[in-house]
């Protein structure tokens, strides 16, 4: 087996994941299947510039992370506003889910977490990064990987019935 | 106090240092708050992993597989660079799901209703398997081909379904023998097939879910788990043939599988 026909073969394990981390940026089914297939498209034309001493989801990570904010920029200018990519996120989006979570109104389901704050819990919880690493990887603060993660905990806590308890 | 719910959460994840450690740990032992604050965040983070592992199980459209498989490495794509992917694709995405093989894919999204999760946990149990056992070269199966008539009796009263030995040759496909799976609490027949390069096709049967006997609606074709499924349901049985991600043909050998099973 050539070590291309690996690296496609790898790729495919990871599908499951890449497609699970594109879910998260883009909250939408057939967006994230959009997107997955243009990463593993773009991922093979550069497979020259992967370095196999690194983690393959990783990279891919961060292809699909990279195309996904010119996808947002893209939208922006095509619709006048539009979305604010992930690594944008501003207390007024930590303020509007507050909000959310005073209205009682989100379902406990991961789903429905605002991009901002699901990404980073997603990236701890489910794929082991550190909050250092996912500060590197996002472009933030370790400070607001922190206070994002508890956010989208209270946001989930609250939907299940948990009582605001001492963080109010 | 956010700040002190936000230690807690950080103290989930170990990314205290010792000192804001062992203060929220005699917290914990002194203030019952504090203790039922940290179970509530325990809880959302339990659901939350419970949902992202959930999202692991939905199948890949296997086309994507296929395509990866495909596509020459390092080489620019023949369509244009500036391809508007996202506007008019996305129509036409959405019809094919809609129409086309990723029609399950899609159902498990909108409806996840008990028997399409059923369904999908079975696929996932085989898959696990034929991650195991199709690397297996001297104990690839359980009972040989020599003893097929043996393996007949033995899986069909085990899992309650009468079946044949599909011939599979036509595909270079020699037929090794089979064992006896549990997927999703119920017995697998799976039957074992090796091609010349040593590339192991699995077909697998349990009896239907429900017990129903809906006529067939035709193959479904999944990647999970980095393997490609095709399946089918006849007279109440649930059929599935898998292979490895992106490998060509697995619909025409489903094809004659089901004809002669």
């Amino acid at each position: 087996m050539t070590t291309a026909e690996k690296f496609k073969i790898e790729m495919i394990g990871l599908l499951p994941r890449l497609r699970r981390f594109a879910l998260s940026l883009t909250r939408s089914v057939p967006d994230a299947d959009d997107l997955l297939q243009d990463a593993c498209t773009t991922a093979l034309q550069r497979w020259h510039q992967y370095d196999p001493a690194q983690p393959l989801d990783r990279w891919m990570f961060r292809i699909i992370r990279n195309l996904w904010i010119s996808e947002i920029r893209k939208r922006k200018v095509r619709e006048g506003q539009g979305q604010v990519p992930a690594e944008e996120a501003t207390e007024l989006q930590t303020a509007d889910a507050d909000d959310t979570l005073n209205a009682k109104q989100v379902q406990a389901r991961v789903s429905a977490l605002p991009p901002d704050l699901a990404q980073p819990l997603m990236l701890v919880c489910a794929e082991g990064y550190s909050y250092r690493e996912v500060s590197e990887f996002l472009d933030i603060p370790v400070g607001t990987v922190m206070s994002r993660i508890h956010r989208a905990r209270k946001l989930l806590a609250s939907a299940l019935g948990h009582e605001e308890g001492i963080a109010t | 106090m956010t700040d002190l719910s936000t230690k807690l959460s950080a103290y989930l994840d170990g990314e205290l240092d010792a000192a804001d450690a062992q203060m929220i740990e005699s917290l914990l032992e002194s203030d019952p708050a504090v203790q039922a604050e940290l179970d509530a965040l325990m809880a959302a983070d339990a659901l939350a992993q419970e949902q992202f592992d959930a999202l692991l199980r939905d199948p890949v459209p296997l086309s994507l597989a296929q395509k990866i498989k495909s596509t020459p490495v390092g080489i620019a794509p023949a369509r244009p660079a500036s391809r508007p992917i996202w506007g008019a694709v996305a129509a036409g995405l959405a019809l094919f799901i809609v129409g086309g093989m990723g029609g399950f894919f899609l159902k498990d999204q909108t409806s996840p209703g008990a028997t399409v999760v059923a369904n999908a946990g079975w696929l996932a149990d085989i898959a696990d398997y034929h991650a195991i056992y199709a690397s297996q070269q001297r104990h690839l199966v359980e009972v040989p081909a020599a003893e097929s008539a043996h393996l007949v009796k033995w899986l069909g009263s085990t899992v309650g379904v009468q079946f044949s030995i599909p011939d599979l040759s036509e595909f270079g496909l020699t037929f090794e023998g089979g064992r006896l799976l549990v997927a999703n609490g119920k017995p697998v027949a799976q039957l074992m097939y090796r091609q010349p390069d040593g590339v192991v096709i699995a077909l697998c049967l349990q009896s239907g879910m429900n017990g129903g006997t809906m006529p067939a609606p035709g193959f479904k074709q999944q990647t999970i788990k980095g393997f490609d499924f095709v399946s089918w349901k006849s007279d109440g049985v649930n059929y599935v043939v898998i292979g490895p991600g992106g490998k060509s043909g697995l619909a025409d050998i489903a094809a004659l599988a089901a004809r002669e099973v």
